[in-house]
C-alpha cells in the first residue's frame, strides 16, 4: 500500500504538474470551486435559502476567478517573462537562444523529466519524431540520462507566474467578481441575501 | 554581488525547486493585505459592515500562512519517510534479504532502489506538498477559521459597541443636561463662554 503511494507520487507527470505554478493554481481554485460551496451546503446550522446563497456566491467567485486567472496568466505573464529572461540573461546564457518560443521550451522540460526509458519510447512515437532538430536538444534528450533541464529558464517562467497569479488572484480577480457577481445572481434570481430580504419584509 | 547575479541565483533555485508551499504563502500575504483595502474601499457597503468584512477577510489569511507553511513542514516530515529504498524493491527483492539470501542479482536490485530514491525524493516532496496545500486550502483553513474567526470577531464587536455605547451615552448625558428644565442655564458650563480658567493670553495670541 505504501510503496503504492511512494510510487505514485513519484510519477513524472505528477511532478511536472506539481512544478508548475499555472496548473497547481487552477487546481487549486477548481478543488476550492468544488470544496467550499459543498461545505456551505452541507452545513446544518444554516436555513436552505441562505445556504444557497452562499454557495452560489462562493461558487461564482472562485469560478471567475479561474477563468481570470486562465486568460491573463499564460498568454500574459508567461510569455512576458520568457521574453524579459532573454533580454537579461540572453547574452550570458546563450540556452534562451536554443529554443523558439515558450511552448517548445516547456514542451523539452516535460521530455526532461520523464525516466530516461519512457522518454526515448516517446521521443520516437510519430506525433513527436520531428520536435528538436535544432541546438543538438534532441540528440540530449536521447542520449543523456538527465539531459539539462536549464533551470533559469524554467526559473524565469515560474518567477512569472507567481507575479502573474499574485496579481490576478489578489487584485485582478476580486475587482472583477465585484462587478459581475451581482449581475450574475440577478440573473439567477439570486440578488438579495435571504437575512435581508427577511429583515425588510 | 551584483543584482543580475543575485536574481540568476533566486530564478535558478526557484527553477530547479518551485515549492507550493511559498507560492500559496505568498498569494495569501497578497490577498490578506489587498482584500481587506478593496473591501474598505468600497464606497456601497456601511462602514461597520465593510469593517466586519475587512477584518474577517484579514484573519483568514493570517490564519492561512501558518498553515501553509505548517504544511510544508509536515508533507516534508512524511516524503523524507516515504523515500525509503524497500518502498522501491519487489517482493522477491525484500524477501530474500529478510533472509539473508543476498546474491549478486539481489544486490544489483538494492543498488538500483537507493538510485531511484534517490531520484524520487524531490519529486515525492513537491508532490506531497502539494496535496498538503491542497487539503490546507480545502479543509484545514476553513475548520481553522470557522473555529477561530467566530470568537475573534465577537471580541472585536463587542469592543466596538461598548465604545460605541459610551459615546453616546456621554452625548445624551450632555443634551439632557442642557435642556434640563431644572439645571440653572446660568450655572451650565456649556454656556459659559468667558470661563475663569480660559481667560489671560494663550501662545499664538488665540
Amino acid at each position: 500500500m505504501i510503496s503504492a503511494i511512494a510510487r505514485g507520487l513519484s510519477n513524472s507527470t505528477l511532478a511536472n504538474i506539481t512544478q508548475n505554478t499555472t496548473a497547481r493554481v487552477s487546481i487549486e481554485t477548481t478543488l476550492k470551486a468544488i470544496g467550499r460551496p459543498g461545505f456551505i451546503l452541507i452545513d446544518n446550522d444554516i436555513d436552505s435559502q441562505t445556504k444557497k446563497y452562499a454557495a452560489t456566491k462562493e461558487f461564482l467567485y472562485q469560478a471567475i476567478c479561474l477563468a481570470v486567472y486562465l486568460m491573463v496568466i499564460p498568454p500574459v505573464f508567461k510569455k512576458t517573462s520568457f521574453a524579459l529572461g532573454k533580454k537579461i540573461f540572453g547574452k550570458t546564457h546563450p540556452e534562451f537562444s536554443k529554443f523558439n518560443n515558450l511552448a517548445e521550451y516547456l514542451d523539452y522540460h516535460k521530455f526532461a523529466t520523464k525516466s530516461f526509458t519512457n522518454r526515448r519510447a516517446t521521443l520516437c512515437k510519430t506525433h513527436s519524431i520531428n520536435k528538436f532538430k535544432h541546438h543538438n536538444l534532441r540528440e540530449d534528450l536521447y542520449t543523456k540520462e538527465n539531459p539539462d533541464k536549464y533551470d533559469l529558464i524554467k526559473g524565469c517562467v515560474e518567477a512569472g507566474s507567481f507575479i502573474g497569479s499574485i496579481l490576478g488572484l489578489a487584485i485582478f480577480a476580486p475587482q472583477i467578481s465585484h462587478y459581475t457577481i451581482h449581475p450574475i445572481m440577478n440573473f439567477l434570481g439570486m440578488n438579495k441575501n435571504p437575512k435581508e430580504k427577511n429583515q425588510k419584509a | 554581488m551584483s543584482f543580475t547575479a543575485r536574481l540568476e541565483n533566486v530564478l535558478t533555485k526557484l527553477g530547479k525547486n518551485n515549492s507550493p508551499t511559498i507560492v500559496a504563502m505568498g498569494i495569501a500575504t497578497a490577498k490578506g493585505i489587498c482584500r481587506p483595502i478593496f473591501t474598505m474601499m468600497d464606497e456601497h457597503e456601511k462602514p461597520e459592515k465593510k469593517r466586519y468584512t475587512a477584518i474577517r477577510e484579514g484573519l483568514t489569511e493570517v490564519i492561512a500562512i501558518p498553515v501553509y507553511y505548517a504544511s510544508g513542514v509536515v508533507t516534508k516530515f512524511i516524503a523524507d519517510k516515504l523515500a525509503n529504498k524497500k518502498f522501491f524493491m519487489d517482493k522477491n527483492t525484500l524477501s530474500a534479504i529478510k533472509k539473508g539470501n543476498i546474491t549478486p542479482q539481489i544486490q544489483q536490485a538494492i543498488t538500483q532502489a537507493e538510485k531511484l530514491t534517490k531520484e524520487n525524493l524531490p519529486k515525492i516532496r513537491t508532490s506531497l506538498n502539494f496535496v498538503g496545500v491542497c487539503v490546507s486550502a480545502l479543509f484545514l483553513i476553513p475548520f481553522i477559521c470557522s473555529v477561530a474567526i467566530k470568537p475573534i470577531m465577537k471580541k472585536v464587536n463587542s469592543r466596538n459597541t461598548s465604545v460605541s455605547d459610551n459615546k453616546v451615552q456621554t452625548i445624551n448625558n450632555k443634551y439632557t443636561n442642557l435642556y434640563n428644565p431644572k439645571t440653572q442655564i446660568i450655572g451650565n458650563k456649556a454656556f459659559n463662554t468667558f470661563r475663569s480658567t480660559s481667560s489671560g493670553m494663550k501662545v499664538g495670541g488665540l
